[in-house]
């Protein structure tokens, strides 16, 4: 998986069958999470997770923290499901239920094809903060230290380490294939 | 260009008598390149600045991205909420 730009303006990359599999099932879960929060909801606003996908604007104002999340809360939870969208429907549909097997380890039943992932500019944007959204969510799940470390180290944060760190690699690609 | 962009700074921070400024913070989740990016396409600044921009917020927990007015502020710091960026805006120092 490696992003180039084309000659058209988009940019394109070929990604393993399971790397679509594993961006669709994440960013579903993404999806799933960002429409279940409710603005008006305080308590779900405290979350660690939510304060960091809308942080607080003034650290020193509490009211004025709120207000401004009032206004804002809304127009960027529908931004960032927008771009979700926008990410799963890139990735074509789902091939089916074995696909969700073909996990690493797991011995697939044949020899499945790259798949070629086209983006024009446009879907590059939600791309580069979806893929954003969904390590700031991974991060509170392994509790990133300010170092950038796991603080989990069972092996289900493995897994979900690997996956955070796939996640930036992908980002990085895609940041160089429209930046330099 | 910078020393014009200078001297216009300076002339709003004494006409507005201490602005706003839009703060990014270092988080450990977001790329340096994909900060660098933001900065570059967001504020349209060069890519020596953004990269300048960044490694502030890196090397120093922070760094002032904007300068003007609160409602200018507020809409930079809503923006990159956006780009999943940690920032707050602030009465200035000066």
């Amino acid at each position: 998986m490696e992003f180039r730009r084309e000659d058209s303006g988009t940019v394109s990359a070929m990604f393993e069958p399971i790397e679509v599999d594993l961006l669709r099932n994440v960013t579903s879960q993404l999806l799933q999470m960002l429409g279940s929060v409710d603005a008006d909801d305080a308590a779900m606003l405290a979350q660690p997770v939510i304060r960091r996908l809308l942080p607080d604007a003034y650290p020193n104002d509490p009211q004025a923290a709120d207000e401004f999340r009032r206004f804002t809360a809304d127009g960027l939870l529908e931004g960032k499901l927008a771009n979700a969208t926008t990410v799963l429907s890139a990735l074509g549909d789902d091939e089916g239920a074995d696909a969700t097997a073909d996990y690493p380890g797991a011995a697939p039943a044949h020899d499945p094809l790259p798949v070629p992932i086209v983006l024009t500019e446009q879907q590059v944007q939600s791309w580069l903060r979806t893929l954003t959204d969904l390590r700031l969510v991974l991060a509170d799940r392994l509790q990133i230290d300010p170092h950038g470390m796991p603080q989990l180290d069972d092996e289900q944060s493995h897994v979900v380490n690997d996956i955070y760190n796939w996640l930036g690699m992908v980002q990085e690609s895609l940041v160089y294939a429209i930046d330099m | 260009m910078p020393q014009i962009e200078k001297s216009t700074r300076v002339r709003e921070a004494i006409s507005l008598d201490r602005p706003w400024v839009t703060v990014v913070w270092d988080d450990p989740v977001n790329l340096m390149s994909y900060v660098s990016y933001v900065f570059r396409s967001y504020f349209g600044v060069t890519a020596a600045e953004a990269e300048r921009l960044m490694l502030q917020v890196h090397n120093n927990g922070r760094a002032i991205v904007a300068t003007g007015d609160r409602e200018s502020m507020e809409r930079h710091v809503e923006a990159m909420h956006g780009y999943g960026l940690w920032a707050t805006l602030d009465r200035s120092e000066a």
